[in-house]
């Protein structure tokens, strides 16, 4: 298993496509966090210095939305480029065993979203707290756990969005589709909001943003608001549903 | 070795693949013929494990190909030179196949060396010709030193040199005791290298047997003789047992008996011959011959639709 997860890695990391998209990936999240936080007179109705510190790095924060669905993108493109070019031929042929072939691709994305999720998480907190800086302010302290779960739950975004878009491309083995369910979960919380508060209340709490919201500790009360331990256990049910799907999936269908 | 018994493969439409059951010898070249949509490419899926076969199996070494330890030692198969990611160079692609098996770097330079990529190895392989695209695809196939070597179609956008080099190449792995089964729609090239023919049509099994019985068993061969004494020559040869088909005054074609058999009544019956010769077909003409009426696409099948829409 440890050289087919090697070989998906070594594939990904050949690619100058890779490389590129990274760093466009990495600006634009650093761009858009500065954006973000230089705009809260409209967006939040109160200029930069009415906001209290954490709501500074929290606006910043939000450009790893931005990587996040960047990286999402990413996943489908290429792990859909792999049926679509038939490559997929080439990767059976040298492991039949369609689960480890699976489970080798999560694996490769799952430490590569580590990767760049860790990047852009330092990145954007950095920028707001050089913003926090250079207008005169005490910058946040590390040593705040409510800072580090607010990083450690901004982390597991990218992550959690990037793994299960692994599971829908090889459900349906193209990439709008999967781009498209992908965006469809982390939307959907904004669809609901639409809806009574009593059918907020029920759904609202089964969706990964809950989760993930919880996990950084700037859940809504009331609508969103859930344990961490809970929050982990939501994620987790989400991720092996969607891969148990996939893996059925993968391995009934034929490979033309 | 490949064993192959009743293997099926049933769409909603057709049926790609039926009833099938061969096996695939180690130490010959098996050419696999048929015309499009016989189940060529679908059965060389099934062997691979790309396919599921409604009915029947594929054992390499009595286990299916997903149940093998190290498949890239058992089976290396060229089922498509466009399979492969345009964005990596021929290195890479290489690189990617050894390191999933376990392979030395050592071994991505050698299959690079074999197949005279030296000089495009680092180039995108979007840049390729199709020719370069199955060097590299026939790299793929042997970079694990398998048992068993499956080309689909190798010949493909081969220049001559690349022809001449693949055709020496199958004969020297199967010199070395290695099973290597070649589908081609150049019968020629087929001809020249194999010693055992496999031919399906319409996903069936037409003929499975070395080239030497497939020579014999042909309509198209016979054995052409010339005597002044041609009538009398015929009946002699047809009271035991040839087919026998004027060709002119003194010539004519002799079908189902050997020459030296001829040759021996033509003696006994003290008339004299002024040619035995025996005219071998070829593989393309015998190809023809089993395959008469069962392509599923040719120009007079279109040709035919058109005239009764």
């Amino acid at each position: 298993m440890i050289s087919q997860i090697k070989a998906e890695w070594k594939k990904l990391m050949f690619m100058n496509f890779t490389k590129i998209y990274l760093l466009i990936l990495m600006i634009s999240s650093l761009l858009l966090g500065i954006t973000f936080s230089l705009t809260t007179n409209m967006t939040q109705g109160r200029a930069l210095n009415e906001l209290p510190n954490i709501d500074v790095i929290t606006a910043n924060l939000l450009g790893i939305d931005v990587g996040a669905i960047m990286l999402l993108v990413f996943t489908a493109i290429i792990i859909s480029s792999e049926f679509s070019t038939k490559f997929i031929h080439v990767v059976l042929a040298v492991t039949p065993q369609r689960g480890k072939v699976f489970f080798a691709k999560l694996a490769a994305f799952g430490i590569f979203s580590t990767c760049v999720s860790l990047i852009i998480t330092s990145l954007t907190f950095s920028c707001g707290q050089f913003i926090l800086y250079i207008n005169g302010r005490d910058m946040v302290s590390l040593a705040d756990g409510n800072i580090i779960r607010l990083l450690a739950g901004c982390m597991a975004m990218p992550i959690f969005y990037c793994l299960i878009t692994v599971c829908f491309t090889f459900l349906f083995r193209n990439s709008a589709l999967s781009i498209t369910c992908s965006l469809g979960i982390m939307i959907l919380p904004a669809f609901i909001s639409w809806f009574d508060e009593k059918i907020q209340m029920v759904l609202l709490p089964l969706l990964p943003r809950a989760a993930l919201h919880s996990l950084s500790g700037i859940s809504e009360l009331g609508t969103e608001s859930i344990s961490i331990i809970r929050s982990t256990i939501s994620l987790l049910i989400w991720l092996s549903t969607l891969y148990m799907f996939a893996l059925w999936n993968f391995k009934r269908k034929d490979i033309i | 070795m490949i064993e192959i018994k009743q293997l099926t493969k049933k769409y909603t439409d057709k049926v790609a693949v039926d009833n099938l059951t061969l096996d695939i010898h180690s130490g010959v070249v098996t050419g696999f013929l048929g015309p499009n949509g016989a189940g060529k490419s679908t059965t060389m899926r099934m062997i691979l494990g790309l396919i599921d076969p409604t009915k029947g199996y594929v054992f390499i070494d009595k286990k299916p190909y997903c149940k093998l330890d190290n498949p890239i030692n058992k089976i290396g198969a060229l089922i498509d030179a466009d399979a492969v990611n345009p964005r990596f160079s021929a290195r890479q692609h290489l690189t990617f196949m050894a390191t999933a098996a376990n392979l030395s770097k050592a071994r991505v330079e050698e299959m690079i060396f074999l197949t005279g990529l030296e000089k495009a190895g680092d180039k995108p392989i979007k840049e390729y010709s199709f020719g370069m695209r199955q060097r590299l695809g026939i790299a793929g196939a042997l970079i694990g030193d398998p048992d068993t070597i499956i080309l689909d179609e190798p010949f493909n956008g081969l220049d001559v040199d690349g022809i001449k080099w693949l055709r020496k190449l199958t004969m020297d792995l199967a010199l070395r005791g290695k099973a290597v089964l070649v589908s081609s729609h150049l019968m020629g090239e087929v001809q020249e290298i194999a010693g055992r023919v496999i031919v399906l049509a319409r996903g069936q099994l037409i003929a499975d047997m070395d080239m030497k019985e497939m020579n014999q068993r042909s309509l198209s061969g016979y054995v052409q003789v010339k005597t002044n004494r041609a009538q009398e020559l015929r009946r002699a040869l047809e009271s035991k047992g040839a087919d026998v088909i004027s060709n002119g005054k003194d010539d004519i074609q002799v079908r189902n008996m050997e020459i030296k058999k001829i040759g021996e009544i033509a003696f006994v019956n003290n008339i004299p011959l002024y040619e035995l010769s025996k005219y071998q077909p070829t593989l393309e003409q015998l190809y023809t011959e089993l395959t008469k009426g069962r392509e599923d696409y040719s120009s007079n099948n279109t040709k035919k639709k058109r005239e009764e829409k």
